[in-house]
């Protein structure tokens, strides 16, 4: 199970990604230059990026409200994400979508949700589509620990049971629900404890160290692509800003000291010194990669904020699809 | 759109038939098509879907649990990835119990991905009241799915619009929902053979007339042709419209045909109060108002859920008897003495 | 007089070998239970005062909840956020209030936690882990009644117990470290998922439990030699994925996987393997030091862990039978 290099800069890199976009994308929303709501990735990155390298170009994702980092973590075009956040025409979603609703068909990310849980089902849809093709692809679907709590996630993980279908369950579980706290929602402290419900095997991980997201979604996806079903993990993780929006600390729903200890254990910190101390990395480096990162944000934001509001014509255009002529 | 003539190789089918036939033409056709829902693998509850596994498998025909948020959100998740699904969900009613997937998910689902998604997913469903079936199981919602942008509902009510519409339906790369009406399964109609569409969109007209429109869909229209019939022999010449799909809406052919006739009612199964002929009422004016010479007539069911005793559910559905009432009344001939 | 102490480790038996032995995680629910089990057979043995580890999920009030307790019950604070150190504590805290006995609930991981934090604990193993090859299976309220028994001298310690080995590990750079059952040494670079369940890269295995019926990394030992838990020594094992003979042996719940061996052999009490970096060294097959190059590590078997209580045996004394 030895992690090969290419992978550790191939995370270290993807995390870096996220981050950086989600801290230019909340300066830009606290500045009043960015229209909507805003649900921050940061300090849950290890788990896009673990789960995202462990993946091939043909599993699906699904995501949450919560959805910038998975589409980075997949691939996707930082100039057409933040454009999107901004609400421009060279968004990902032509401006009609926003944060919420940002996705990448070609790249088989099945689009971030408004609706908590509502992605659930969808991705074990995508799941059955695999199956149905016998292709080998499986369905991944990030959710929260809010999310466990609604209906649609315990239909939709009888269904991939019931059917064997190829879909990997990720639970974020970042403590809390929007505003209340994961103990105050549930009465288990383990969202995996649902998947045994289900007959679907599952683990827990550290969702802030992405080697261990990485080598556990590797063996969970075997798993599916086996024939066997889906399986489960469970990330513990945190969000380090708050539900919606950029403020860190003095929040009324959780305790600073908290947010403190988990802040020291910040995922990105934690690869690049795990690879320093493993002589695969030295700060000269991880400073190098982290500037190209931030060029190529730097870069994003200018093409955002260049390009042009959607054409008020195609108001109308795709609500649905016209047939072909 | 005019009555359609009966094509080479038409035969008597039942409704329930010709739904069933287009699934195995659709099926044979496009190894793509799945269906999947509550017991769909013995036939349905109605037998709508019977042979399918003796035809195409278990892969292609498939059981799921009862879980209708999961079974939209299977539909979604396969239309997405490709494949075009026909997920049933048995009772009109159901579809509330999966509305999220259907009108925050489906509906949206393109627009939302700025056009870069396409959903051929087809939902079908059991509608309409007359089997003592109660308040869950005999509702008539359709008001709730053509006010969400991107559905489209298709209310067939003869076998032939049956067999058309569901080819439509399920080649249409859009989230259609397809409403067989529970009362007219059994009922028989002449169907062709080969496969052919009914675009969606597009009413036909079940009885040309000169003095009343009568603007109806699924079982009513059938139930509006009947009331039609019994007022001509009173003189009174109504022209019947059967919208066939209600979203979208061919509101073109109404409005020609109140410009024509000046008269106007709709007729549906549904609650009176929001239903469908609300909408079209509110069209028919602001297109057809300098033609009309009486209030539009609205024909529905009373404000409350559907009773199930079958005297007091015979006093809630519309007949034809009670639409002819209520259409000499549109039209300021009413029987004597009522 | 008569002390029991009863240790959960909350977060055992959910690690990523459940997902590779298709298993579910061991449930809050079933330890709950477990606790509570083992509390009514601490208080039917004479415990007039039970001691329990507390944890952010709330084990311990869950598993008292509305029971009738004839004996007085403390549940220790609850750490910041559960860990490995928390057991630690926990064990240490029991140390020092003189415990007569404490039941551990968990796998072998745990197990080797409450040695870090009380390294001659008498203990009652119960197995409630992922991997359990030094905690055995009993039913929790007879395993409480048997700690009782002990706590409150009615049966002597030393008649019903057994002396547990470890594996010492003095690192290069001063730290040291121990386990019960086996250390490990890996081509791994990072702990990762922490628990070992693919045989890539395992170097060089000590053992201090080598029976047939073993489960986890030592089942490599056990395929090659046999060393009783109770019997002084220890095995080695030096493996090479590209060596002619091979073993199969079943390396993780649910797992067989086929390894090159190199070469084995026999340790003695005070015996020491030098184990040499790059690499990553598991504990009870949790990967949890990194080892750089250059540096070294050295492991030595010793006989004075744990005092392993027998359920059995203290039961059968109590009765009169033994």
């Amino acid at each position: 199970m030895a992690l090969d290099d290419d992978i550790l800069f191939d995370m270290h890199r993807r995390m870096l990604r996220i981050r950086l976009f989600e801290e230019a994308a909340g300066r830009l929303f606290e500045g009043a230059r960015m229209p909507g709501f805003i649900h921050l990735y940061v300090g849950q990155e290890a788990v896009a990026a673990g789960v995202c390298a462990a993946l091939r170009p043909e599993d699906q994702i699904s995501s949450t409200h919560r959805g910038h980092g998975h589409l980075v973590a997949k691939g996707g075009d930082l100039n057409k994400m933040m454009a999107e956040l901004m609400g421009k025409e060279t968004g990902y979603c032509n401006g009609k979508g926003g944060s919420m609703h940002i996705c990448d068909l070609d790249l088989n990310m099945l689009g971030a949700n408004g609706i908590v849980g509502g992605g659930v089902p969808i991705a074990v849809g995508a799941g059955f589509a695999n199956k149905y093709r016998d292709d080998g692809a499986v369905s991944v679907v990030f959710f929260g620990d809010g999310a466990s709590n609604i209906g649609a996630f315990h239909e939709a993980a009888n269904m991939a049971a019931a059917l064997k279908l190829p879909v990997l369950f990720v639970c974020e579980n970042n403590e809390y629900g929007e505003f209340t706290s994961r103990d105050r929602s549930m009465a288990i402290a383990d969202v995996v404890e649902r998947a045994s419900g289900y007959g679907i095997p599952g683990t827990i991980v550290d969702g802030m160290d992405a080697a261990a997201v990485y080598e556990t979604a590797l063996e969970a996806l075997e798993h599916c692509r086996s024939g066997a079903g889906p399986s489960f993990i469970e990330a513990k993780t945190y969000r380090f800003y708050n539900h919606h929006g950029v403020q860190t600390l003095g929040l009324p729903y959780r305790p600073d000291d908290e947010v403190a200890s988990w802040q020291a254990r910040d995922p990105i910190d934690g690869i690049e010194a795990r690879m320093a101390e493993a002589g695969i990395m030295t700060a000269d480096q991880a400073a190098a990669v982290r500037a190209e990162v931030q060029a190529a944000v730097d870069e994003a934001v200018e093409f955002g904020e260049s390009s042009p509001m959607p054409n008020p014509a195609r108001l109308l255009d795709d609500v649905y699809t016209e047939a072909a002529q | 759109m005019t009555i359609t003539e009966p094509a080479a190789g038409t035969r008597e089918l039942k409704y329930t038939a010709a739904f069933n036939e287009a699934l195995h033409q659709l099926m044979a056709e496009d190894g793509d098509i799945f269906v999947a829902g509550e017991d769909v693998g013995i036939g349905g509850v109605f037998g709508s879907f019977a042979g399918l596994t003796a035809a195409f498998g278990e892969r292609r025909v498939v059981d799921t649990p009862i879980a209708e948020q999961a079974i939209v959100g299977l539909g979604i998740g396969a239309g997405v990835a490709g494949l075009r699904p026909v997920v049933d969900l048995m009772f009109f009613d159901f579809v509330m119990v999966a509305m999220d997937q259907i009108a925050n998910q489906a509906a949206k689902l393109k627009y939302m991905f700025g056009g870069k998604a396409r959903l051929p997913l087809t939902i079908t469903t059991n509608g309409g009241a007359g089997l003592s079936a109660a308040a869950q199981h005999s509702q008539s919602l359709e008001a709730f799915l053509c006010h969400t942008p991107g559905l489209k509902v298709v209310m067939p009510s003869t076998p032939y619009d049956m067999k058309g519409l569901m080819i439509s339906s399920i080649r249409d790369d859009n989230p259609t929902i397809v409403v067989k009406s529970k009362m007219l399964l059994g009922v028989s109609g002449p169907v062709p053979e080969d496969m052919y569409e009914i675009p969606l969109g597009t009413a036909s007209i079940l009885r040309p007339g000169e003095d009343l429109t009568v603007v109806s869909y699924g079982r009513m229209a059938q139930e509006s042709l009947v009331a039609a019939e019994q007022l001509a022999a009173d003189g009174i010449d109504c022209e019947v419209i059967d919208l066939r799909t209600v979203q979208p809406l061919d509101i073109d052919t109404v409005i020609e045909s109140a410009k024509k006739t000046n008269r106007i009612a709709i007729v549906h199964e549904a609650v009176r109060f929001g239903g469908l002929g609300a909408e079209i009422a509110a069209q028919v004016q602001e297109h057809a108002f300098d033609y009309l010479d009486a209030p539009i007539g609205r024909v529905g069911a009373p404000f409350s859920p559907v009773p199930f005793s079958p005297s007091l559910e015979a006093d809630y559905v519309p007949n034809a008897e009670r639409i002819g009432r209520e259409l000499r009344e549109t039209i300021g001939r009413p029987l004597p003495g009522s | 007089m008569g002390t029991v102490a009863i240790i959960v480790n909350p977060a055992a038996g959910k690690d990523i070998r459940r997902l590779v032995a298709e298993a579910s995680p061991v449930s809050d629910a079933s330890k709950v239970g477990t606790l509570r089990r083992a509390v009514i057979g601490a208080m039917e043995g004479g415990a007039t005062r039970v001691i329990m580890s507390g944890d952010r999920r709330g084990l311990a009030e869950r598993a008292i909840d509305r029971l009738e307790a004839s004996a007085e019950i403390e549940i220790m604070d609850a750490p910041a956020a559960d860990s490995a150190h928390s057991t630690r504590e926990a064990a240490a805290l029991c140390r020092s209030r003189r415990v007569g006995a404490v039941v551990v609930l968990g796998g072998d991981g745990t197990h080797r936690d409450v040695a870090k934090g009380w390294r001659d604990a008498p203990i009652v193993a119960l197995s409630t882990g992922t991997n359990n090859v030094f905690p055995r299976p009993h039913e929790a309220t007879v395993a409480g009644e048997a700690a009782a028994l002990v706590a409150t001298e009615k049966v002597p310690l030393a008649a019903v117990t057994h002396r547990a080995k470890t594996i010492d590990v003095q690192l290069d750079d001063g730290e040291n470290d121990l386990g019960l059952v086996d250390v490990v040494l890996t081509n791994d670079r990072f702990t990762a998922a922490r628990a070992v369940w693919s045989p890539d890269g395992v170097r060089e295995i000590v053992a201090t439990i080598a029976e047939p019926g073993s489960v986890g990394l030592s089942a490599i030992a056990a395929a090659v030699a046999h060393q009783d838990r109770r019997a002084p020594g220890a095995v080695h094992v030096r493996c090479d994925p590209n060596a002619a003979s091979r073993v199969r042996a079943p390396i993780a719940p649910g797992l067989y996987a086929s390894i090159g061996l190199m070469s084995h052999h026999h340790l003695e009490a005070g015996d020491s393997v030098t184990f040499e970096g790059p690499g990553v060294l598991s504990f009870d097959g949790e990967r949890d030091r990194t080892l750089g190059a250059d540096r070294t590590a050295t492991a030595t078997i010793r006989i004075d862990g744990p005092r392993v209580i027998d359920v059995g045996r203290a039961l059968a004394w109590a009765s009169g039978r033994e």
